[in-house]
């Protein structure tokens, strides 16, 4: 699944990047591969995520965050 | 005295700037980096009797692998050698680096660090923001990193001061240390965090480095990387590296590869000495957040604040408006007392004093602005606007980040168009720039101010609401919108294959530092007052002697003219020259060009007075006022309330009806909204986006709006 499938207030560890340029800036931005992710609300009609790395806020458009493989979560 | 050059350089939000502030007070300044539009921030600090060290403060940046002009000054400067930087560059050689880290997010902040390392210049490690780490119980041993990073570290707080005399010391060590002759080797064979090439990569940078006579191969490797853009190559170097590096170079493959491998190597070590003493997230910012961020209330909430801030700059700005206007009377009046009258006294008053009174008027309303945003960037709130506006910029051709540059043009659209450096998509941040000045900017009040009495009379209500307000609200709005509109059509015509991002850093919310803010605000102000004030002094000095002089004798028949009607009609001294200055302005070059538009803007509404208005305004909007106060034979140091007066009960000689009228007046305020007529702004949008062409394209779709807008509300009106 990737970061555009959680739920709000679901958390899951990031696996890899379908695209890696913006996997490469994401990578610089401190979100690995076992990175902790949270998505904590969605704004713009969910096309905008607060999503927290590893205890840090960012936000990411819903495109970005479909990038982002994550581990299965069950619902 | 020893001189030393210090790059500061870390990730974005590290609290680089603060540390920055701490070490070298008020003695910064900021220049260019070369070649760029990016600003240097340098500033100069004595750390013993013997040594003075100059910072150097670069934007932050999160590694090597830059994603906008920004991010490239790092690895821009750090990979070229010792050697080329003289050829390149006079005397830019760093002596050393000082390398800030968030000290509470260490592990993400050390990629870029590793980077470094590896080009051999002394560093030292400051663990920044000591004092939020006490207070969320994080613990450094920073002996432990020190040494697995063979690296000078000191814990610092940017904020409260503390380590910074032990950071100072530290940085004397190390400085004192390099062999300014020889190159400041650093052993790397025994560092932890070098970059092990793949079989493949190592080809190719061992042959670069081999080629180039580069110090180590990672610095070849950044040459192979960023070979087409790096500043200080030659062409033949490109071709050469183009070459060697071969067609089938997977950049991003290698920066993945690389990325993974160094988080892969310091992580483990930032889990060793990195210990977290309380549990629990900070749940301060969060609960801010929680209303902030909300996907209705938040937007409420910034658009309040917005309209709060605006409030608080017409109440705060007025007091100090008053006392500069009243200064600049003083100086004025010294000046007619202390010279005779000639041309020369006259091109003092009129033209270089009230060009630069024209200027520094605004200083008290745009510092007021910037430092109440300033107040809003530094806690950490405006990168919740841009979460929250992201997505409804993008249909408009903006990013969510384009939302400073839109608030900041409130005050001023110069710092505004500035502070776009940080959109890293070219569509995006030209879209932005093009875009910005339609916001009503505060050189427009003070035209809103005199026309809109015109429109609507001050006790007019409507419900609660003060409606001169609800018109002056309206411009505001209309400004907004006819930028979003444009940039919609903006967004339609031009086309990118460049990708637009967001992935924005929201940091956890932290009191604003005084200094810091007080310290932007300067630098804003500055930034008008050189920038504006430059374009302005020099329209000023042309339009005055536009104004002054007329083909052949027509001044002195104006003249004579004048003082003839004034003697039939028994006009006191005062009125006299009034009445002389107003005919003056009629027979110069001005009221000549005014004259020869006039059949152009009469659809509008306006007369040939109007028209001289409108060119004088072409140095600065608000030279307007004083402009038809000389027309209207008021004397150009007019209360405002008088010119008011005065154009109520101007009437058109064809006609006998008022000038301005509704219509009229309502006509020329929309064209006041749409027009460009900041050259200073021009020139800025010139040197930001390198050429001519785009201010043009600026002026021409101002001007259209302008025209057609006035020509709409005209013909509707009346």
């Amino acid at each position: 699944m990737n970061l555009s499938d959680l739920k709000i207030g679901q958390k899951s560890i990031v696996q890899n990047f379908t695209d890696s340029q913006m996997g490469g800036k994401l990578m610089t931005m401190g979100m690995l591969p076992g990175s902790l992710v949270e998505l904590v609300r969605k704004a713009s009609a969910g096309r905008t995520f607060f999503i927290k790395v590893n205890g840090f806020g960012m936000a990411v458009r819903k495109n970005e965050a479909a990038n982002i493989l994550l581990e299965e979560v069950a619902n | 005295m020893q001189n030393f050059k210090v790059a500061l350089i870390g990730n974005p939000n590290c609290g680089k700037s603060s540390l920055f502030n701490q070490l070298t007070g008020l003695r910064q300044k900021v220049g260019n980096f070369h070649g760029v539009t990016v600003d240097k921030k340098s500033g100069v600090a004595n750390l013993t009797d013997d040594i003075r060290v100059n910072f150097i403060d670069f934007p932050g940046t999160y590694s090597f692998y830059p994603t906008s002009i920004d991010e490239r000054i790092v690895v821009g400067t750090f990979a070229c050698p010792q050697a080329l930087m003289d050829a390149w560059e006079e005397g830019e050689k760093y002596d050393s680096i000082l390398y800030v880290v968030d000290i509470t997010q260490l592990e993400k902040h050390l990629l870029l660090f590793s980077q470094i390392r590896e080009l051999g210049l002394p560093m030292v490690l400051a663990l920044n923001m000591a004092d939020v780490a006490k207070e969320t119980g994080i613990e450094v041993h920073t002996e432990v990193i020190s040494k697995k990073l063979n690296i000078p570290v000191i814990e610092v707080s940017g904020r409260t001061g503390e380590g910074i005399n032990d950071l100072k010391k530290e940085l004397v060590n190390v400085l004192l240390q390099i062999d300014k002759e020889g190159d400041g080797k650093n052993d790397f064979a025994n560092n932890q965090l070098g970059y092990q090439f793949s079989k493949e990569e190592k080809v190719i940078a061992h042959e670069l480095q081999v080629e180039f006579g580069l110090r180590s191969e990672y610095q070849a490797w950044l040459w192979a990387q960023h070979y087409d853009w790096l500043p200080f190559l030659t062409a033949a170097q490109r071709i050469r590296i183009k070459t060697i590096v071969t067609p089938e170079f997977d950049g991003l493959k290698y920066q993945v590869r690389e990325t993974m491998q160094r988080f892969g190597k310091f992580s483990p070590i930032v889990q060793q000495t990195l210990v977290k003493t309380k549990t629990g997230e900070d749940t301060f910012s969060d609960k801010v957040d929680r209303v902030v961020t909300h996907r209705f209330l938040g937007p409420v909430i910034f658009f309040g604040l917005m309209m709060l801030i605006f409030q608080a700059i017409f109440t705060w700005a007025g007091y100090p408006m008053d006392l500069i206007e009243a200064g600049f009377g003083k100086l004025d009046a010294g000046v007619k007392a202390l010279l005779g009258e000639s041309m020369f006294r006259d091109l003092l008053t009129d033209g270089i004093l009230a060009g630069l009174g024209g200027v520094l008027i605004f200083i008290p309303q745009i510092a007021i602005l910037f430092f109440l945003i300033s107040i809003l960037e530094e806690s950490g709130y405006m990168a919740r606007a841009v979460y929250l506006f992201d997505n409804s910029m993008r249909r408009f051709g903006l990013n969510g980040r384009s939302i400073v540059a839109l608030v900041s043009s409130g005050a001023c659209a110069i710092p505004a168009i500035m502070s776009t450096r940080t959109i890293s998509n070219w569509k995006e941040r030209l879209i932005t720039i093009m875009v910005t000045p339609l916001i009503s900017c505060s050189a427009r009040l003070p035209v809103y101010a005199v026309l809109v009495g015109f429109v609507v009379a001050a006790d007019q209500y409507w419900g609660i609401f003060n409606l001169q307000g609800l018109v002056f609200m309206g411009l505001y709005l209309l400004g907004i919108v006819a930028a979003l509109g444009a940039g919609w059509i903006f967004n339609k015509i031009l086309k990118t294959e460049e990708t637009s991002y967001l992935m924005l850093e929201m940091p956890v919310y932290r009191m604003p530092m005084v200094r810091n803010v007080l310290l932007n605000v300067y630098e804003k102000t500055k930034t008008f007052v050189i920038e504006a004030g430059k374009v302005i002094f020099v329209i000023s000095i042309v339009l005055w002697l536009m104004a002054s002089f007329a083909p052949g004798d027509g001044m002195k028949l104006a003249e004579q003219q004048a003082t003839t009607t004034a003697l039939e009609k028994q006009l006191d001294e005062a009125a006299t020259e009034n009445l002389i200055a107003a005919k003056k302005i009629e027979a110069s070059y001005a009221g000549h060009v005014g004259k020869f538009i006039e059949p152009v803007i009469r659809p509008l509404g306006f007369d040939w007075k109007i028209g001289i208005a409108l060119i004088t305004s072409f140095a600065a909007r608000e030279v307007f006022v004083g402009t038809m106060a000389t027309i209207y034979s008021i004397g150009s140091d007019a209360e405002e309330i008088s010119v008011i007066d005065r154009m109520a009960t101007e009437v058109n000689p064809d006609t006998g009806e008022l000038i301005y009228n509704r219509a009229t007046s309502m006509s020329l305020l929309i064209f006041y909204v749409f027009a460009m007529q900041c050259m200073s702004t021009l020139a800025v949008v010139k040197r930001e986006t390198k050429s001519w062409k785009w201010p043009m394209i600026q002026f021409v779709f101002m001007t259209a709006l302008a025209y057609l807008g006035s020509l709409f509300t005209y013909q509707m009106m009346s």
